[in-house]
């Protein structure tokens, strides 16, 4: 292959958030709406040709890391360069991030028409998309970091897009604080590896990660725990998650980029840094930990959640809890479908929010009660386990060589026996037809969990390391936890309608729907620590009215 | 109950009689949010609002001084308004005056949040808000929680009660005390007011406005218990909900005046509400300058419209029989294209009356299992229609039944698989991925406008076959009688027909055109569609009362009542797109080939006339730049798009009321503005149409105007707010602005402005009516809401003689000549008489 053809994919990868950036950061641009509509347009199209044909050119084979212009940090801190890593990780993120990226732009075009400050929207709308995609395709240390923060900080002012909001004030202010003890647990971090490991380079920090044979050293073990403070602060996980539900004081459009991309990101950081994690079993038990936690806490509170877009945060928490409980078990590959699947999903949740009343306005039928019975749950589950089984075997998947896929295929299982128990409660006079397509789905819900399962291990080998059989006595109870976990979930479900008048489930219930109080606590703390509680703000919005401002 | 504790209760009913209702998002209808007003004149209630909110009935001074500099406010519309309210003030000392001074501003009411807010620093007033608004969202939820609460079955406040002794929320803020407070506190919502007012020592002359002050601030959700209410005064039934909230804001503010006492708080509490016992002083120069101003910006409309009616073209006298007669809906949004349509043709005649087309019907939509009420929210449905299929044999619907059945129930499991702790991360990692299709779908408005969801599940060519049957259980199978049964169709066809004044003279075709709006991704989508038919598509009533007329049995009865419908009238029902203005033919393989050249001339010529109209309405669309082959795609683009947060204006700008023959508008441009009822008293000898006009459609136009009215004022109070911040709460009962706060009320800011200036212009309804004026003076005595509503100057009514001149009703209730083309030379010198501002003067 000729030598510059090596490199496409890289240069394309290098060049194509530039217009984005340059928008963003261009603030005189900001005045004419119509004008920065148009450039941004132009540069969302622009970067998401270039993930596709960066996609394509990586597939075929040109796809090596390249670096463009770098400079040596004196203290042993390596050198800061503008980098690019060409890998299956990396592409297919920046193709995920320039198409919602893309569908969120045009949503916006027209959806913040009139609004005074569209200009600055937009912009920064660029820029916050802009950086997230260097951020994506770095492969530089020093460059990651600086990426890192900006994206925050460019997300803080979206955030903070209706400043006379009390609460969008209080929300973006949570995160501002979470997102800089976050960074500065990564700047610990990359200086304890870049020190260590003597390169300040992602890939050359893989390469030399494998040639340490047994245990690491100290200060990788400490960088790994860093790492992972930071990834968690800024996945919005319990009890740090209020800021994430509160978001919604800004537009739709925000909430929608940043349930499709930038809460990832910890999860991204820990993919890229996969080499390093796999090798460090308790920081793998403290995501596990971290991700059980939120997944049972925002799931619960989730299910009491009375507006759409408050239902859809808490999802998000408890699903980024799971990509980051899969980072823990080192099921990498699945992490990363789970972030495609879950970022596409979530963009359109949000986009389509306002046809939630849709569903409502359609006839009812006659109200039906379901009726759960302990033979029914045995039986469904028996049947569950049965399609997951034979479809592995099919499909060739081998559930019992690993037991951290063991552990994915319960949690199929459990779903599809959720499923199907749905259907068995359902049944009605109107025969099986309901039971049918539902076991159906089952099969079809199994096979389309392993293929893409299997499609994304082959799309991302030599990305990620391979994980081992055995872990230890701790994980394996820790998954034994979880498992218990998900069972009750599931027999929770179908025992609601009889227990949620007892005592202590109206407390729970109540708890929940409080969000268990440790967001109002930190509200306080925020105010203490940062008293004014509503920036004045120099423009006015079309809604804010003289009159109650005297007032309040 | 003492004496004492049942005059509180009367206070607080009165109190929760001046909250309007909020419908839902899945019929969404104009309520005027000032009804519980409407007892007192429109200044009274400026002044009321004035002091309970600190936000009256007028726009900011700005404002006003923009309408003046763009020639919307003349001096001679000052000078006119001055001498309406009978000011002392001529329009040199007007203007002087108006130069020094600045809009007014003043407290609201305080509540004892309020004042302990003012003392620590904490914004007790908002906490209270969200932590009620939280607390209703979960008790009144319709389907958005999976968990829902443990109390729904008792009563608002007792829930509220026990939901609130496993609340920490308050202790985590650091308040303590307040669950031994409430253990201590009443059970029951009555014994709370008493024990609060009685704890607060709220005096006796503050009561019946600390008990208001107390529902508005969190009127959102008291408009919605009030809905309830209505909906069970319709059915006969009492309920209580919206006494068990004020009985829940009153407890919170009793409790946290409990559990936070202190000397400081005690005293700021008791002067804060004997401040507001003390008369205020309203005659404010700044008030009443507000009060001029809003006038002459009425009066200033008034002379412009009233002079067209005066002056524009005499109609000529039709002498043949017109091809079609297209009966509209008084929506002003059909002023337009009926004119548009008068432009195509002089063969068609068009009227305007309510759309629900005089059909008091409730719908039962195919495979449903439950009605609609798809007519004006003041009455209550005489019929229940079926939705069938049309050339079916019952196992056909049979299979379709249990197809939809099935369809339904499949959804709801999918809908738990997606959602439900224990499989949504497997739903997430199988199935997540397909939503990439869905926003390119989305994105490119492939995949919208989706069917309207009353018909979802179902394929295009069966929705194609669906209707509604006037016999009962013809091709839809639901329970019970559907219909309407042969021997009362003579006397509802008669009522139809009659109260549009169309009983002679018929056309070959006679089109009843309802209406509705295709919008996507849109909460409030309802709001655009036919308020007469209950915040649903026009559909069914147009379609409903076209067939009943086609029925022999009906026009056989009709003719004993002595109207005569020709055997080659045929009635056809048709349904106006109001975003695209196609209008779609239905039924259109029954026409007898007779009519089949008719009906093909129809067609042509509503394609003309619905581009005429799109053309018209471009501009104000921000499609001005469009050309004029493209419009049309543009705009159905438009309907399809999700983002779009403006499909179409609606009814923004509405202005006034029309009930007179339509020669009497013919070829004026009423600019959309203008609501137009069919009314020639000559073939009303009893009145009883002029009666039915000024109590139903005029009593709609008017809450719509106010509706509009309200969320231009004081968006903040009666207005929802920012669309691209709508959060839909308790799955269909409304939106948040945001993270939470109170169900919002009214319109989104981006439904009345275009980004650059309001495109709806607050004011009230005037009110034209062609009838004698004894007659309009007999309804008037004879109705009580309709006269407070005149006599309170919530709209201004004016009369239209044989010859066409004008008389205009004054607050004294006093006919006068009312000439739009005087240059109002004489208006120029002060007067002395007291009129409509006598309250304002009197305070």
């Amino acid at each position: 292959m000729p030598e510059i053809s090596r490199f496409i994919t890289a240069t394309l990868m290098l060049v194509l958030p530039g217009p984005l950036i340059v928008i963003g950061l261009g603030m005189g641009l900001s005045r004419s709406a119509r004008w920065i509509k148009t450039l941004t347009k132009g540069a969302a199209w622009f970067a998401l040709m270039g993930a596709v044909l960066a996609a394509g050119t990586y597939f075929l084979g040109m796809s090596d890391s390249k670096t463009y212009f770098s400079a040596r940090l004196p203290m042993r801190l390596g050198q800061i360069a503008l980098s690019v890593d060409g890998n299956s990780l990396t592409v297919l993120m920046l193709l995920l991030v320039a198409f919602v990226g893309m569908v969120v732009m045009r949503f916006s075009q027209t959806y913040l028409q009139g609004d005074p400050r569209e200009g600055p929207f937009h912009r920064w709308l660029s820029f916050v998309l802009g950086s997230f995609l260097m951020l994506i395709a770095s492969g530089n240390t020093w460059e990651f970091l600086i990426l890192w923060v900006a994206t925050s900080l460019g997300l803080h002012q979206l955030v903070m897009f209706y400043p006379e909001r009390p609460i969008a004030v209080l929300a973006a202010r949570k995160k501002y604080l979470l997102h800089r003890v976050s960074d500065l647990s990564l700047l610990v971090a990359l200086v304890l590896m870049v020190r260590t490991l003597d390169t300040s380079q992602l890939a050359s920090i893989t390469r030399t990660l494998e040639g340490i044979h047994g245990l690491l050293p100290e200060p990788l073990r400490i960088a790994s725990g860093l790492l992972v403070v930071s990834a968690v602060l800024k996945s919005a996980q319990f009890p740090f998650h209020g800021w994430l539900v509160q978001v919604m004081e800004a537009p739709t459009p925000v909430s929608a980029l940043l349930h499709a991309g930038m809460i990832y990101a910890g999860t991204f950081l820990l993919l890229r840094m996969a080499p390093l994690m796999s090798r460090v079993m308790w920081a793998g038990d403290a995501l596990l930990v971290v991700g059980l936690v939120s997944i049972v806490i925002a799931s619960l509170t989730r299910a009491t959640m009375t507006n759409i877009k408050g239902s859809l945060a808490y999802s998000t928490s408890a699903q980024v809890g799971f990509m980051l409980m899969e980072c823990g078990l080192g099921l990498y590959s699945l992490a990363l479908l789970h972030i495609v699947s879950h970022s596409v999903y979530k963009a359109h949740a949000f986009l389509s929010s306002g046809s939630a009343v849709g569903h409502l306005r359609t006839p009812a039928g006659r109200v039906e009660t379901p009726a759960a019975s302990l033979g029914k749950v045995i039986g469904s589950l028996a049947m569950a386990i049965t399609i997951v089984i034979g479809m592995s075997i099919l499909l060739g998947v081998f559930l019992h060589q690993q037991i951290a896929l063991t552990f994915m295929g319960i949690l199929l299982a459990v779903a599809v026996a959720q499923m199907l128990l749905q259907a068995f409660n359902l049944k009605s006079h109107d025969g099986n037809g309901v039971v049918w397509i539902t076991l159906t789905s089952g099969v079809l819900i199994s096979t389309a969990f392993f293929g893409l399962a299997l499609l994304f291990a082959r799309l991302s080998v030599g990305v990620f390391p391979a994980t081992h059989g055995s872990a230890g006595a701790v994980r394996d109870g820790l998954l034994g936890l979880s498992v218990g976990v998900f069972f009750c979930l599931l027999f929770g479900q179908q025992l609601l309608p009889r227990i949620s008048q007892h005592r202590w489930m109206q407390a729970i219930y109540v708890h929940c729907y409080n969000d268990w109080y440790f967001d109002v606590l930190f509200t306080r703390f925020i105010r203490r620590v940062w008293p004014d509680h509503a920036e004045g703000s120099s423009l006015p919005s079309p809604l804010a009215d003289p009159l109650w401002e005297e007032i309040s | 109950m003492n004496a004492y504790e049942r005059q509180i209760m009367n206070r607080v009913e009165a109190a929760c009689q001046r909250i309007a209702p909020l419908w839902p998002l899945k019929n969404v209808v104009a309520v005027n949010p000032y009804m519980g007003l409407s007892q007192e004149s429109f200044w009274q209630a400026h002044n009321t609002l004035q002091r309970m909110t600190g936000k009256g009935l007028c726009m900011l001074r700005d404002y006003y001084h923009e309408q003046i500099a763009r020639g919307q406010i003349e001096r001679l519309d000052l000078a006119e308004a001055l001498h309406r309210l009978g000011s002392p003030w001529d329009v040199p000392t007007f203007e002087q005056l108006l130069a020094h001074n600045s809009t007014p501003s003043s407290k609201p009411f305080p509540l004892v949040t309020d004042v302990l807010g003012r003392i620590d620093g904490e914004d007790w007033s908002n906490f209270v808000v969200e932590r009620m608004s939280r607390y209703c969202a979960a008790y009144f939820d319709v389907g958005q929680a999976r968990w829902s609460m443990p109390w729904t079955d008792a009563s608002l406040y007792r829930g509220w009660h026990e939901f609130s002794r496993f609340d920490k929320t308050t202790q985590t803020m650091g308040i303590r005390g307040m669950r031994q407070a409430l253990v201590e506190w009443p059970k029951s919502a009555p014994d709370a007011i008493v024990w609060a007012v009685r704890d607060l020592n709220v005096p006796a002359e503050a009561m019946d406005e600390y008990l208001y002050a107390a529902l508005l601030s969190i009127g959102g959700w008291a408009g919605w218990t009030r809905y309830l209410g209505w909906q069970g005064e319709m059915s006969g039934t009492h309920l209580d909900a919206m006494r068990d909230l004020l009985a829940i804001r009153l407890a919170w503010d009793a409790l946290l005046y409990r559990v936070c006492a202190s000397e400081a708080l005690t005293t700021h509490w008791h002067q804060a509400i004997s401040q507001m016992v003390q008369p205020t002083d309203h005659r404010d120069v700044g008030s009443r300058i507000d009060v001029v101003l809003q006038t002459a910006f009425e009066v200033g409309y008034q002379r412009k419209l009233a002079k067209s009616l005066v002056q524009g073209p005499k109609a000529a006298n039709p002498s043949e029989r017109p091809n079609v007669q297209a009966v509209f809906c008084i929506d002003v949004r059909s002023e337009v294209y009926r004119r548009a349509l008068e432009t195509v043709t002089p063969k068609i005649q068009t009227l305007g009356f309510a759309g629900f087309f005089g059909i008091r019907m409730e719908y039962l939509p195919f495979g449903a299992a439950e009605s609609e009420r798809h007519l004006p929210v003041f009455f209550n449905p005489a019929y229940r229609i079926g939705e069938c299929l049309s050339h079916a044999n019952p196992g056909e619907i049979n299979t379709l039944m249990v197809r939809s059945r099935i369809r339904r129930r499949w959804f709801k499991v999918w809908e738990t698989f997606k959602g439900s702790a224990s499989s949504a991360f497997v739903f997430v990692e199988a199935a997540g991925v397909w939503s990439a299709a869905k926003l390119i779908g989305d994105s490119m408005g492939w995949a919208r406008p989706m069917p309207r969801p009353e018909r979802m599940g179902l394929s295009a060519r069966i929705r194609a076959r669906l209707g509604p049957a006037l016999n009962s259980r013809e091709g839809c199978m639901a329970d019970g009688l559907t219909g309407i049964p042969e021997p009362d169709r003579p006397s509802v066809a008669e009522f139809l027909l009659r109260s549009m004044g169309l009983v002679q003279d018929f056309g070959r075709l006679v089109l009843f055109v309802g209406h509705e709006s295709t919008t996507s991704n849109n909460p409030q989508a309802t709001g655009l569609d036919c308020g007469a038919c209950g915040g649903h598509s026009g559909e069914a009533s147009a379609r409903t009362a076209a067939r009943l007329l086609n029925d022999p049995l009906t026009r056989c009865g009709l003719m004993s009542k002595g109207i005569q419908i020709p055997t080659d009238t045929l009635f056809v029902a048709g349904l106006h797109d109001t975003m695209t203005d196609e209008v779609r033919l239905f039924d259109m393989n029954d026409v007898p080939a007779a009519h089949a050249v008719d009906v093909t001339h129809l067609r042509r010529w509503l394609v003309t006339a619905g581009q005429i109209t799109r053309l018209e309405r471009a501009e104000a669309l921000g499609l001005g730049h469009v050309s004029e082959s493209k419009v049309h795609s543009a705009m159905r683009k438009r309907s399809r798009d999700w983002a779009q947060v403006r499909p179409e204006w609606a009814l923004a700008g509405n202005a006034a009321f029309i009930a007179a023959p339509r020669d009497r508008t013919l070829g004026r441009d009423l600019a959309g503005r203008v609501f137009l009822h069919e009314y020639n008293w000559r073939v009303d000898p009893e009145f009883a149409t002029l009666q039915l006009i000024m109590t139903a459609p005029l009593m709609v136009a008017h809450w719509i105007n106010m509706q509009y009215y309200g969320s231009v004022v004081d968006p903040q109070r009666f207005g929802s707010g920012n669309k691209v911040l709508h959060n839909v709460v308790g799955g269909s009962i409304g939106v948040l602005e945001g993270n939470g706060g109170d169900l919002r009320v009214g319109l989104a800011w981006q439904s009345l402005h275009n980004g650059s200036e309001w495109v709806h212009e607050p004011m009230r309804l005037t009110v034209f009516i062609e009838a004698p004026q004894s007659a309009i003076e007999g309804v008037i005595a004879h109705h009580r809401k309709t006269k407070d509503l005149i006599d309170n100057a919530w709209i201004h009514l004016f009369q239209i003689e044989d010859d066409g001149s004008l008389n205009r009703r004054g607050p004294n209730q006093q006919w006068s000549r009312y000439d739009p083309t005087s240059s109002g030379s004489h208006l120029f010198h002060p007067n002395t008489k007291t009129c409509e501002t006598g309250t304002v003067e009197r305070g």
